[in-house]
């Protein structure tokens, strides 16, 4: 019972306004002091909550999205989707959503998604006609890929805090994420059939695919070394983070010639903003995690859970329609550290394989980026694109459809997310 | 007061950015030794563990002063502008609290450990703690500056939501 006070205190401090790292603390605190628990606990749970190798992935790739961003990277890669895809029936919309896949391939945060390739894509698509409400939909609805297809850092932080493996976590989103970008294609599709929308008049010849692969191709090869590296087996996630942002300053610097020395300090403060806050969180968020423990909620959780069904397809079905309300609310990251640890426990005690779990409770709260009233892509895109926010989610509707089957598929056929881990291994 | 505090934002900052890139260096280092030399670099993992809860801490500072921690004011700013003003002032007195908690917690744990250290590099731990210790004193100050700030200007800041 005080397990769920404990929670309760959190969301009523979180609604109000608190900051997340408060609104986890202060319940955990007084609980702590009320109950009369030694005040080492504070300071030890909060450490070594971070004494983690895996976790040390997500400032480092993080870092990756920012110097992308500032070192022009998103615009070569923005100009040889254009070349590549733009025949496509909706034209750069399709060009936005495979130059968000691209982007992916090296960040792993769907708002550096926006930031960056983002801003350029709307800023095209206006300029060739589209409406500016229309491109900031589906900006929005393909920065989803980036957190799904690897690298991803909701992943890593699922990852740390289930204690499931982060590299077949991340092998895993490989099928998803093309999965979802090729149902967002084929929604783009059919809204440019209906709705007229311009395309390029002719395919690429060979010679001009050349011509803007070559500009690119040192970006293009970046998610091929990194799925590489991690297929092979010769790095760990980290180290994989880390070779990313050496090749990413390396291709910057040798090949592209655009990060200045005041770009690269801009990209570490960017990084260290978004990195600082998501890892002090994590940070606190062990102590309220321990205290749940000790208070048994996770197992009575597993109980009521069980009770309900104890059919895996079931329990996923209640978790989604859990997930997609939660992610409403909450952002991906509080969501993963407050919700992952209860639900895991009776998921798996179910037989739900953990990284299938994994890509499912991921894919739902990236759903929750784009939906109101708190859908962080939404506001951003908003901003980004001079739009009231309910325009742009007139607009979006559409792309709930694609969203949500990919959803319905990943939940309904493992082999989607467990197929790439399972070849990894055999390997 | 004003020059001191910005002397350690300052150093705070540049500090923040020294860890990032010792993250960065000390994986890429351990493939290198690894890779082309065939040598282990025996406490890289245990390193760079270190230097992301150094970062955690020290960079915590710097988020806390740019007004950057991820947090709903949805809620909020639905209120009028007097209780508004007072949610926010409690909001910033429960985070000097909270932080000063955490700066005792640390502090005592350090204390009663003085004599432990880590296990391969063998880190004292007045040292593995020390991030804990200087962010959470750093993270009251910078919480009693904001509360003082709100007190004087006798209104509350506009809505901000800030999610990541």
């Amino acid at each position: 019972m005080t397990g769920f006070i404990v929670i309760a205190a959190f969301v009523l401090l979180f609604m109000l306004g608190f900051p997340v790292v408060l609104a986890i603390g202060i319940p955990s605190v007084v609980y702590l002091l009320a109950n009369d628990l030694p005040i080492d606990v504070i300071a030890q749970r909060t450490l070594y909550a971070l004494d983690s190798f895996p976790l040390v992935a997500v400032p480092v790739f993080l870092f990756v999205g920012s110097v992308m961003n500032h070192a022009g990277i998103s615009k070569f890669i923005y100009r040889f989707a254009d070349t590549a895809v733009s025949r496509l029936p909706g034209g750069l919309a399709q060009v936005n959503i495979f130059g968000s896949l691209v982007f992916a391939g090296m960040s792993g945060s769907a708002l550096a998604d926006v930031g960056g390739i983002g801003r350029i894509e709307i800023k095209s698509m206006t300029d060739k006609g589209f409406k500016p409400e229309f491109a900031s939909a589906v900006t929005c609805a393909s920065a989803i890929v980036g957190p799904i297809f690897p690298p991803s850092i909701p992943l890593i932080l699922y990852g740390t805090i289930t204690g499931v493996s982060v590299l077949q976590l991340l092998l895993g989103g490989i099928v998803p994420g093309l999965l979802c970008v090729a149902m967002l294609m084929l929604m783009t599709a059919y809204l440019a059939a209906r709705r007229g929308y311009p395309r390029a008049t002719r395919w690429p010849t060979p010679r001009e695919l050349l011509h803007d692969l070559l500009p690119a191709a040192p970006a293009v090869a970046a998610p091929v070394i990194l799925i590489g590296g991690m297929f092979s087996g010769w790095f760990t996630p980290t180290e994989i983070a880390a070779v990313t942002v050496a090749y990413v300053l390396l291709i910057s610097l040798v090949f592209y010639r655009e990060l200045t020395w005041r770009g690269l300090i801009d990209a570490g403060l960017e990084t260290l903003r978004s990195s600082a806050a998501i890892l002090l969180i994590i940070a606190v968020a062990a102590l309220f995690g321990w205290i749940l423990a000790v208070e048994q909620v996770p197992q009575a959780m597993t109980k009521a859970f069980l009770s309900i069904s104890t059919d895996p397809t079931v329990l996923l079905l209640l978790v989604n329609a859990l997930l997609l309300v939660v992610g409403m609310f909450l952002d991906a990251t509080t969501a993963i550290l407050i919700i992952a640890p209860i639900i895991a426990k009776p998921l798996m005690a179910a037989g739900v394989d953990p990284v299938h779990l994994g890509m499912v409770v991921v894919f739902n709260l990236m759903i929750g980026l784009v939906t109101p009233p708190m859908g962080l892509a939404l506001f951003l895109v908003a901003d980004i694109a001079k739009v009231p926010m309910r325009a742009v989610l007139r607009e979006m509707w559409p792309y709930y459809v694609p969203l949500l089957v990919t959803l319905a598929l990943i939940t309904f056929i493992p082999a989607l997310t467990t197929w790439v881990p399972r070849l990894a291994i055999g390997n | 007061m004003t020059g001191t505090l910005r002397a350690a934002r300052t150093i705070v900052r540049w500090l923040s950015l020294a860890l990032l890139a010792a993250l960065v260096i000390t994986p890429l280092a351990q493939i290198v030794m690894r890779g082309a030399f065939n040598l282990p670099f025996a406490g890289a993992e245990e390193l760079a563990r270190y230097f992301l809860i150094a970062l955690t801490f020290i960079a915590a500072v710097y988020v806390s002063e740019q007004n950057a921690q991820i947090r709903m004011e949805e809620f909020q700013g639905a209120l009028a502008p007097r209780p508004r003003w007072l949610l926010q002032l409690v909001i910033d007195a429960s985070g000097v609290a909270f932080y000063l908690v955490l700066f005792a917690a640390s502090a005592i744990t350090v204390a009663r450990n003085l004599d432990n250290k880590t296990a391969t590099l063998e880190l004292p731990f007045p040292v593995l703690f020390a991030p804990i210790v200087i962010g959470s004193a750093l993270l009251a100050v910078e919480a009693a500056v904001e509360l003082a700030r709100r007190w004087r200007e006798h209104r509350p800041d506009a809505k901000q939501t800030t999610l990541a």
